[in-house]
C-alpha cells in the first residue's frame, strides 16, 4: 500500500510540474483568453481598451453578442456585447475602458434580455465569467459596495486569480442563498445601471435600451415586473420604452429559455435592430 | 460531482487513503466509508435528492426481506408488485411526468379541447433510471431466489448507491455486487494499478475525445441547415464517435474507480463500432443495459408469448420468429424510452428493433448465399462492408437520439442526402478539426491494437521497457492536458 502511494506520488510529480507549467505559458502568452470558454468576455476588454471611429457603441448580453458580434469591426457602431454572466457591472468597465481610452461617442446601446437585469452576481457563472476576467486591481475603485459584498459570498474567490484556475474552465459549485426581492433590476443592476447614466451625463452620449425578441411564455412574467425598481434607476424614459417594444415569439423557437434555435432567425434580427441602430 | 472535475481529483484520493487506512480492514468501517462517501458523491450536485435515493433504497431493502419470508405464499407476489410499482413509479413521475401530460394535452386538443399547459416541470434527479433499474434487479433476483435477500442494511443501502456506479452505471446486478459488498477486501496492488489506468484511459477518451467531437457535433445539430450534405454525414458520425466516447469513457472511469476500492464490476463496452452485425453491435454496446433488458424484459415476454401460441407458424411466420418480434419490438421501445422522455428515442429504440429483426430473418439465406458462389463469411471485405453498413445503421439511428424532435431528425436526414453529400465537407475552424480527426484515428487504433483486452490499454506495452511503458501514460496524460476540449456534461448524465 505504502509503495502503491509512493509510485503514484513519484509518478504524479512531473504531471503537476507539466501542468502548472502549461498554465504559466498560457498567462504568459495571453492565450488562456482565447482557449476559456467565454473568450468573448476577453475580445471585449481588449477590443474596449482601443480606439475606435465608430461614435454608436453597443453592449449587451449573450444575445446581443449573437446579432452584432464583438468579432466584427465596423466604423459605425461598435459592438462590445458579449454575455449576461458579467453582470451590469462587466457591461459598466467595458464602457468606461471605452470612455477612457479617448473614444468619443454619441449613443451606446444596450441590447438586453429581460431577465438579464437580475443578475445580481450570484449566479453559477459568476466566477469564471466576472470574477476572472474582472475581478483585478485595475477595477476595485469602480466596485461598489454591494459588488464586494456579492463577490465575498462566492466560495474562492480570492484563488480566481491563480494562473492554474484563471487558464481554466473550473469554477466553484455556487449556489446563491440570497432571497430575491426584486422582479426585474437586482440591486447590482440598479447601481450600474445609475452608473451608465452618470456616465451618459458627463459624456453627453444617448443612452437607449433595447429589449430582445422573447418567449411568448415569459410574457406572463414581464406583466408583472415591479415598475417601481426602474425608478432608482433615473431611467424610467428608456425602460418604459423598452417593456413597451419587447417582441415575443412563439417558445418553440427557443433553444433555451433566451437563444434563438435557427441561426437564420439572428440574421433576420441584425437586420431589425440595424434599423433602429441607423435612425 | 463529474469524474473530470477537480472536486472528483480532490474527493477520491481522500476517500482512497481513508478506506485502506483508517478502517483497518474492517469490512463494517469500510462500508460504512463507501456509503457516506457515496451519499457525499450524489448530493454534491442536489442535496434534497438525496432523500428519494435513501428513501427507496430502504423501501427495497424491506420489500426484499418480505418478499423472501412470503416466498411460498401469495403475499410474496403481493410484495414483489409493491416493489415495482415503487420504483417504476418513482421512474415515471420523476422521469416521465412532463411527457405524459404534454402527450395528453395534445391528443385531447386534437379533438378540440384545450387544456391548459402545467408550467411545473419536475426535475429529473440524477442517475434515476441506474439506481432504480438495480434496485428493480435486486428484488426480481429476491422473487427468482437467485438471491439471498440481505438482512445488513448497510449493504443494501451501499450496494444501490456505490458511487462508482451511481450516477450513470454500468448498471450492476445485486448478485453479482452484494456478494463483494459482504466479503472483506485487502489492498491489491496490481489490482489499483489496473483500476488506475484505465481512470486514465476513461479521461482521455472522454477528455480529448468526446469534448472536442461535441463542440462540433452540437454546432452541426443546431445550424443543420447552413451545412452541406458531406459536411452532416461527418457531423453524425462526430456524434456517433463523441456519444461512443463520452459513455464509454465514463464507464472506464466508474469501473477504474470500483477497482482501487477492490470491487470488480461488470464490463460495459466491447469496441461496439469494430461489429459485424447489428446483433454483434448490441453484445458490445452497453452491455449492462443490454443484459438487463434481456433478462427482465425480453425473455420474460419470450416466454409468455412462447405460452400461449401453438403450432409452427402463425401468420405464415415460423412462430419462434413471431415470438422474437413481438419481444424485440417491446424491449427497444421500452430501451428507447428508458433513454428518454421523447419520442426521438423510441424511435432510435425501434429503428435497432426492426434492424435486429432484419438482420435474423437474413441470416440464414445470407449464408446459402455465400456458399452457393464460394465466399468464406470471413472474408475481409465480406467483414469490411458489414462492419460499414452496421456502422452506417447506427449512425443514421444515432441522429434520432441526438435531435430534439423527430423533425429535426427528418430536416438533418434530408439535408445529408441532399445534391451536396458529394462536395467536400465545410465548416469553420476545420484546422482544429483536423486535429482532432488525427487523434480520433489515433484512438480507434489503439482500440484496434487492445481490441481482445477489457479496454484498449490493459496490456498495451506491458512486455515494453519501463520508461517506454511509462512514456506512454505520460503521453496520454500530456493529451489530455493539452488537447482536453472544452467540459461537457456525459451525455448518459441525462438519463
Amino acid at each position: 500500500m505504502k509503495k502503491f502511494i509512493l509510485n503514484i506520488i513519484i509518478f504524479i510529480l512531473p504531471i503537476v510540474i507539466f501542468a502548472y507549467s502549461k498554465s504559466l505559458y498560457l498567462l504568459y502568452s495571453d492565450k488562456y483568453k482565447s482557449t476559456v470558454a467565454g473568450s468573448e468576455v476577453y475580445h471585449s476588454i481588449i477590443k474596449s481598451k482601443q480606439k475606435g471611429k465608430a461614435k454608436k457603441v453597443l453592449i449587451g448580453d449573450s444575445f446581443g453578442y449573437s446579432l452584432f458580434s464583438n468579432t466584427i469591426n465596423n466604423d459605425t457602431i461598435n459592438s462590445l456585447a458579449c454575455n449576461r454572466a458579467i453582470s451590469m457591472v462587466g457591461h459598466f468597465i467595458l464602457l468606461n475602458n471605452y470612455l477612457n481610452a479617448g473614444n468619443k461617442v454619441d449613443t451606446v446601446y444596450l441590447i438586453f434580455t429581460p431577465f438579464s437585469f437580475m443578475n445580481n452576481l450570484d449566479e453559477v457563472y459568476t466566477y469564471h465569467y466576472f470574477l476572472k476576467p474582472f475581478y483585478i486591481k485595475e477595477y476595485y475603485p469602480l466596485f461598489t459596495l454591494t459588488v464586494k459584498n456579492q463577490v465575498h459570498k462566492i466560495p474562492c474567490y480570492y484563488i480566481c486569480r491563480e494562473p492554474n484556475i484563471l487558464t481554466s474552465n473550473w469554477a466553484p459549485n455556487f449556489k446563491s442563498k440570497d432571497v430575491k426581492d426584486y422582479t426585474f433590476l437586482s440591486p447590482v443592476s440598479v447601481e450600474y445601471l445609475a452608473k451608465i447614466k452618470e456616465l451618459s451625463l458627463i459624456n453627453k452620449f444617448k443612452l437607449i435600451i433595447l429589449p430582445t425578441p422573447t418567449r411568448l411564455s415569459n410574457k406572463i412574467f414581464i406583466e408583472k415586473i415591479n415598475r417601481n425598481e426602474i425608478v432608482k434607476t433615473g431611467l424610467e424614459n428608456e425602460f418604459i420604452n423598452y417593456l413597451e417594444t419587447i417582441i415575443y415569439i412563439n417558445d418553440t423557437n427557443f433553444s433555451d429559455n433566451v437563444h434563438l434555435k435557427n441561426q437564420n432567425m439572428y440574421t433576420e434580427y441584425a437586420d431589425y435592430y440595424m434599423n433602429k441602430l441607423m435612425k | 460531482m463529474l469524474f473530470n472535475s477537480i472536486e472528483f481529483a480532490i474527493f477520491l484520493p481522500i476517500v482512497f487513503l481513508l478506506y485502506w487506512f483508517v478502517t483497518n480492514g474492517n469490512l463494517k468501517t469500510q462500508n460504512i466509508l463507501l456509503l457516506i462517501a457515496s451519499y457525499f458523491f450524489y448530493s454534491w450536485w442536489d442535496w434534497r435528492f438525496l432523500f428519494l435515493l435513501v428513501l427507496l433504497s430502504l423501501a427495497n431493502y424491506f420489500i426484499g426481506i418480505q418478499i423472501e419470508k412470503n416466498e411460498t405464499n401469495r403475499k410474496g407476489r403481493i410484495w414483489l408488485i409493491s416493489g415495482l410499482v415503487a420504483n417504476i413509479g418513482v421512474l415515471v413521475v420523476f422521469k416521465y411526468y412532463n411527457f405524459f401530460i404534454d402527450g395528453f394535452i395534445n391528443l385531447v386538443s386534437l379533438v378540440g379541447y384545450e387544456l391548459p399547459r402545467s408550467t411545473t416541470k419536475i426535475i429529473l434527479p440524477l442517475g434515476i433510471s441506474f439506481y432504480v433499474f438495480l434496485s428493480l434487479s435486486y428484488i426480481i433476483d429476491i422473487h427468482k431466489k437467485n438471491l439471498a435477500a440481505n438482512r445488513n442494511i448497510i449493504e443494501v443501502l451501499l450496494a444501490l448507491s456505490f458511487f462508482p456506479i451511481l450516477l450513470a452505471g454500468p448498471i450492476q446486478r445485486a448478485v453479482s455486487l452484494l456478494p463483494q459488498i459482504a466479503k472483506r477486501r485487502e489492498f491489491n496492488y496490481s489490482q489499483a494499478v489496473d483500476g488506475l489506468k484505465q481512470i486514465l484511459w476513461g479521461l482521455f477518451v472522454k477528455v480529448v475525445i468526446a469534448d472536442n467531437l461535441a463542440a462540433y457535433a452540437d454546432d452541426f445539430f443546431l445550424n443543420y441547415f447552413k451545412y452541406s450534405g458531406s459536411t452532416l454525414l461527418l457531423g453524425a458520425l462526430f456524434y456517433s464517435i463523441q456519444i461512443y466516447a463520452d459513455f464509454s469513457g465514463y464507464s472506464e472511469m466508474a469501473i477504474g474507480t470500483a477497482k482501487l476500492f477492490g470491487f470488480s464490476l461488470m464490463r460495459n463496452f466491447a469496441y461496439p463500432y469494430f461489429s459485424r452485425d447489428i446483433t454483434e453491435f448490441w453484445q458490445r454496446w452497453h452491455k449492462s443495459l443490454t443484459t438487463w433488458f434481456r433478462d427482465y424484459i425480453f425473455l420474460p415476454i419470450s416466454f409468455n408469448v412462447s405460452w400461449r401460441i401453438k403450432g409452427e407458424k402463425t401468420l405464415f411466420i415460423k412462430t419462434d420468429l413471431y415470438i422474437y418480434i413481438i419481444a424485440s419490438m417491446i424491449t427497444w421501445f421500452l430501451t428507447g424510452l428508458w433513454h428518454g422522455a421523447n419520442y426521438t428515442f423510441i424511435i432510435w429504440g425501434l429503428i435497432h428493433g426492426f434492424f435486429l429483426i432484419v438482420y435474423r430473418f437474413q441470416k440464414n439465406p445470407r449464408k446459402k448465399l455465400f456458399k452457393r458462389i464460394g465466399i468464406t463469411n470471413n472474408h475481409i471485405l465480406i467483414v469490411f462492408f458489414e462492419t460499414i453498413i452496421t456502422l452506417f445503421i447506427v449512425m443514421i439511428a444515432w441522429i434520432f437520439f441526438r435531435a430534439e424532435s423527430i423533425g429535426h431528425a427528418i430536416n438533418y436526414i434530408s439535408g445529408i442526402f441532399s445534391k451536396s453529400l458529394l462536395s467536400v465537407p465545410d465548416f469553420p475552424d476545420m484546422k482544429r478539426a483536423f486535429l482532432t480527426i488525427i487523434l480520433v484515428i489515433a484512438f480507434f487504433f489503439i482500440e484496434w491494437l487492445g481490441r481482445e483486452q477489457q479496454y484498449a490499454i490493459s496490456n498495451l506495452g506491458i512486455k515494453w521497457k519501463k520508461p517506454l511503458r511509462y512514456a506512454m501514460y505520460y503521453a496520454i496524460i500530456i493529451a489530455i492536458i493539452w488537447f482536453g476540449g472544452k467540459q461537457h456534461q456525459f451525455i448518459y448524465f441525462q438519463f
